[in-house]
């Protein structure tokens, strides 16, 4: 991960109980990247726990949803003339361990954008079944609305050159932004790969992650855009 | 004679809408005609229900009120979707300026 400035971007809403070893854990794992912590307007510590640590720290003064959150760390990250730029998720789903194996393709130049996939060999840590077979109905869905060739959409790790980053436009505020951006790499003609992570589902992630039915929001927004 | 209050009650209340709209709030003409032509449709009917049953025959409904009903529903609708449209015209903006102000001052990590 040398060289190139590579930032990874993090949308916190309410994620104080997590936040903390998420960031330790990048930081001791990924030394040389920057870190953007975009607090979404949490109602609890999070912005305290970010405060402390040598991150950049955002804070949107209302909550605007996951995508918008993103969308402004890409822009912050942008701005601060990041080359590589990285989503990760608060929550400790994900491994830090894997954002140097998502930055390769796009740090070696072959690549716009790296997709973290969660059915790409490695087995999700205590996925439930009924997340698999959402999971399984989601892909469906994105296939079939937009023969979309991606094997795991609503995975938040991903890695996007400073072109590609540049290029997506996201208007999804949302939980719906994750098809938007797959929408937007084939509308570019990005050339993007799939990289295999871990997921790991902890009783914490699971208790603050999206709800099975938070699909149905995802939906009607798609369709109906977003409700207000 | 307790009718002719409440005729009279509405009236009032008709007119003062119309005074609201017309001088408190800086609308449109467009929104100042269409309160003006509710107003002085509020005040015929009051005044002479007849007229309302004489449209509502015209476009084949029988009786007044019920043409009434089906306009003033018509109307409600439309409002709703209006103030849907700001609102989202609003929403919009809103995201614009929190994530504005976030950039604006974002803080960075000493080098």
């Amino acid at each position: 991960m040398d060289g190139d400035p590579t930032f990874v971007v993090i949308a916190a809403f309410n994620e104080a109980g997590m936040l903390g070893h998420v960031l330790d854990d990048l930081e001791r794992t990924c030394p040389r990247a920057h870190i953007v912590v975009v607090d979404d307007c949490s109602t609890d510590e999070t912005y305290r726990v970010a405060e402390c640590r040598p991150v950049h720290l955002l804070h949107h003064v209302a909550n605007l949803g996951q995508g918008a959150a993103l969308k402004t760390g890409i822009d912050h990250a942008l701005a601060q003339g990041a080359e590589i730029i990285v989503t990760f998720d608060a929550d400790g789903q994900m491994s830090a361990s894997d954002v140097a194996r998502i930055v390769a393709p796009v740090a070696s130049g072959d690549h716009d954008v790296a997709l973290g996939t969660r059915f790409g060999g490695v087995a999700p840590v205590g996925m439930t079944r009924s997340r698999q077979m959402l999971l399984r109905l989601a892909l469906i869905f994105s296939r079939v609305t937009s023969r979309s060739p991606f094997t795991d959409v609503h995975n938040g790790f991903r890695a996007f050159n400073r072109k590609a980053a540049e290029a997506i436009s996201l208007t999804q505020d949302r939980m719906a932004h994750a098809s938007e951006i797959t929408d937007e790499i084939l509308r570019l003609g990005l050339r993007w790969t799939e990289v295999p992570v871990t997921i790991n589902y902890s009783d914490y992630s699971r208790k603050k992650g999206q709800p099975v039915l938070g699909a149905l929001d995802i939906v009607s927004d798609l369709f109906w855009g977003p409700k207000r | 004679m307790k009718l002719l209050v409440f005729k009279l009650g509405l009236i009032v209340v008709g007119l003062l809408i119309a005074r609201f709209y017309l001088t408190k709030t800086r609308s449109a003409v467009r929104d100042r005609l269409i309160v003006l032509t509710l107003v002085v449709g509020l005040l015929v009917a009051v005044i002479d229900p007849q007229t309302t049953t004489w449209v509502a025959n015209r476009v084949g409904i029988g009786r007044g009120a019920d043409l009434v009903f089906y306009l003033g529903f018509l109307f409600l609708l439309f409002l709703a979707g209006a103030q849907r449209v700001r609102l989202r015209e609003q929403q919009k903006a809103i995201v614009g300026i929190v994530r504005e102000l976030a950039l604006l001052r974002a803080r960075t990590p000493p080098e």
